[in-house]
């Protein structure tokens, strides 16, 4: 449907260019086109920069001018190849650098409606008015030491942020946060260079997860840990009471793989994702727009607390010291967020970040993710793993990854080394 | 003037097909991105964004709100079919192959599956050069993953 609208406007945009040869319309259009996209950049940066609670109303807000924006990108060009092509290498050069300089666009605008060039360019009034910019990010000193090759990137950029930084964004609702994120989210943690903790998530996985654990088990390694589901772990107890008994850490992925940041930010059920729609479908029907804050604590709390609950409980029948201290988010969705971080700290979880990324999930050949592993680890030095033991390439890729900690260059080690469990 | 009053009539006609290419489209890019970013990071260093590791999970939300949306709806008709025979046929070219096969697996019906199977031979033939080749014909990468940045 929105491909056909953009069929349709280029088609009229096309029609109406075709008709008349004065400029002056199109550069009405233009200036549309660039106003949106100026408004779509500051909504980014606004969503950078605001708290977690307030995000969801710039996502929210950029949600609904992201349809609209790669028509507005499309005519710009258009305009831009047609009537000033010297200026559209320059744009598209500038616009390479960051997304921040794209709020330069209405700058660039203004210019080209000055024969001789403009003395006092800006940002068009009504996007500084919307979202409170009260300076012109982009002189033409600015623009013209850039041409020199002179990059203004953080300039520009510092201009922006502080000015967003002094907008009241504070949702007034937001909880009072008590969760320590930025030293309890682990990505890289306390591990020394050549360190990899290797994790996998979503199992367990009956045909996939017993194979991957004999590998860690016969190579004498330090062991993985298992981020599981638990409803997954409700299916196959036995297998979990077994691999916790051989020595591998057993951590929480959520009850049922929702997008808890999607819920801890929705305020009614019409906010919810596609996904978490599907996902809580029956439970939804039976609540009215009235009980959803009530129905939402009660899920978050399932899916992180009870969860979490469930599966310490079933390893308490072989441990009676065991207990569940690790969580990962299904998607890292939800970190930073006030609601969920309140809930980690009452059940004292440490969240679990990654900082590789197998995206086994996506990749059917074994030989191009452990490339990618190799690559990223090479790069990082030291990180957290992510591997899904539910992805039967994930089985051929932990064997080469077992050789490669084999050859000493690199080690894996616990993830209790980083959190005692 | 006439071409493109012809144009505007055509895309009408063309509102007859159902898919959601544009959704598919932005998959795709944020994919082929976050290949780039993850194997070969140096592709993105001027972009300058702390957190690209997320890219995954980013990937991995949108793909799965994707097929959560259109799990029910998707090929209503010829139409639907013909455009996306001739998707797969370029996919590789595009690294769009596993979005298809992914789009199509739960359809029962024959003409699909044999989409469906064609998408899945075509995404296990993929390599890393292929996404590397789709990465550079993607216009401002940075400015597209502003908005999937943590």
């Amino acid at each position: 449907m929105v491909k056909n609208i953009k069929i349709i406007f280029i088609g009229l945009f096309l029609a109406i260019s075709s008709v008349k040869a004065n400029p002056t319309e199109d550069l009405n259009q233009t200036k549309s086109a660039l106003q949106l996209i100026a408004k779509a950049q500051a909504l980014v940066i606004a969503y950078d920069e605001s708290s977690p609670e307030s995000q969801s109303i710039f996502f929210l807000q950029l949600q609904e001018v992201r349809p609209q924006l790669e028509v507005a990108e499309s005519l710009l060009e258009s305009f831009l190849e047609k009537n000033k092509p010297e200026l559209l290498v320059v744009i598209k050069e500038f616009n390479s650098q960051s997304a921040i300089h794209s709020l330069g666009f209405a700058h660039f605008l203004r210019r080209m409606s000055y024969d001789d060039g403009c003395v006092d360019c800006s940002v068009p009034q009504s996007v500084m008015d919307d979202y409170g910019l009260t300076f012109n990010p982009y002189s033409d000193l600015e623009i013209y030491e850039y041409r020199k090759s002179i990059s203004l990137k953080e300039v520009a950029a510092s201009r922006l942020l502080s000015a967003f930084k002094n907008l009241n964004l504070k949702d007034s609702e937001a909880p009072t946060a008590t969760y320590d994120w930025k030293n309890r989210n682990w990505i890289v943690g306390n591990l020394n260079e050549g360190e990899f903790v290797v994790t996998y998530d979503d199992g367990p996985l009956i045909s996939l997860t017993e194979k991957i654990a004999n590998q860690w088990i016969a190579s004498g390694q330090a062991k993985p840990a298992f981020f599981w589901l638990s409803q997954n772990v409700l299916k196959h107890k036995s297998l979990v009471k077994d691999l916790y008994k051989k020595g591998f850490p057993v951590a929480c992925h959520s009850e049922r793989h929702a997008d808890l940041g999607n819920l801890a930010k929705a305020k009614a059920k019409s906010n919810l994702s596609s996904l978490n729609k599907n996902l809580f479908k029956q439970e939804l029907e039976q609540i009215s727009d009235s009980e959803f804050a009530g129905w939402k604590a009660r899920t978050l709390n399932r899916e992180i607390v009870e969860s979490s609950n469930t599966i310490e409980s079933i390893l308490k029948e072989v441990d009676e010291r065991a207990r569940i201290r690790h969580y990962r988010l299904p998607y890292g969705s939800g970190v930073r967020n006030d609601l969920i971080g309140n809930l980690f700290e009452s059940r004292n979880l440490d969240h679990f970040f990654w900082k590789i990324d197998s995206l086994d999930w996506q990749d059917s050949s074994p030989n191009t993710i452990y490339d990618r592993v190799y690559k990223q680890m090479s790069q990082s030095k030291k990180g957290i793993i992510l591997f899904h033991d539910i992805q039967p390439p994930t089985e051929k890729v932990t064997e080469k990854l077992i050789q490669l900690f084999s050859s000493r260059k690199w080690s894996a080690v616990s993830i209790h080394q980083q959190v005692p469990n | 003037m006439i071409l493109a009053l012809i144009l505007t009539f055509c895309s009408w006609n063309a509102s007859a097909e159902s898919l959601p290419l544009r959704e598919m489209e932005e998959i795709r890019k944020l994919l082929v991105v976050t290949r780039m970013a993850l194997s070969e990071s140096a592709n993105l260093k001027k972009c300058e964004y702390e957190g690209l590791h997320g890219l995954g999970a980013q990937l991995q939300l949108l793909s799965a709100n994707f097929f959560a949306e259109n799990d029910s709806k998707k090929i209503s008709n010829s139409a639907d079919l013909k455009i996306l025979k001739k998707k797969i046929n370029n996919c590789i070219y595009r690294a769009s192959c596993w979005i298809y096969s992914e789009y199509l697996k739960n359809d029962d019906r024959s003409q699909v599956k044999a989409l469906a199977s064609l998408a899945k031979a075509k995404n296990d033939q993929l390599k890393e050069y292929h996404y590397r080749s789709a990465f550079k014909k993607i216009k401002s990468p940075c400015l597209f993953i502003a908005k999937y940045i943590e």
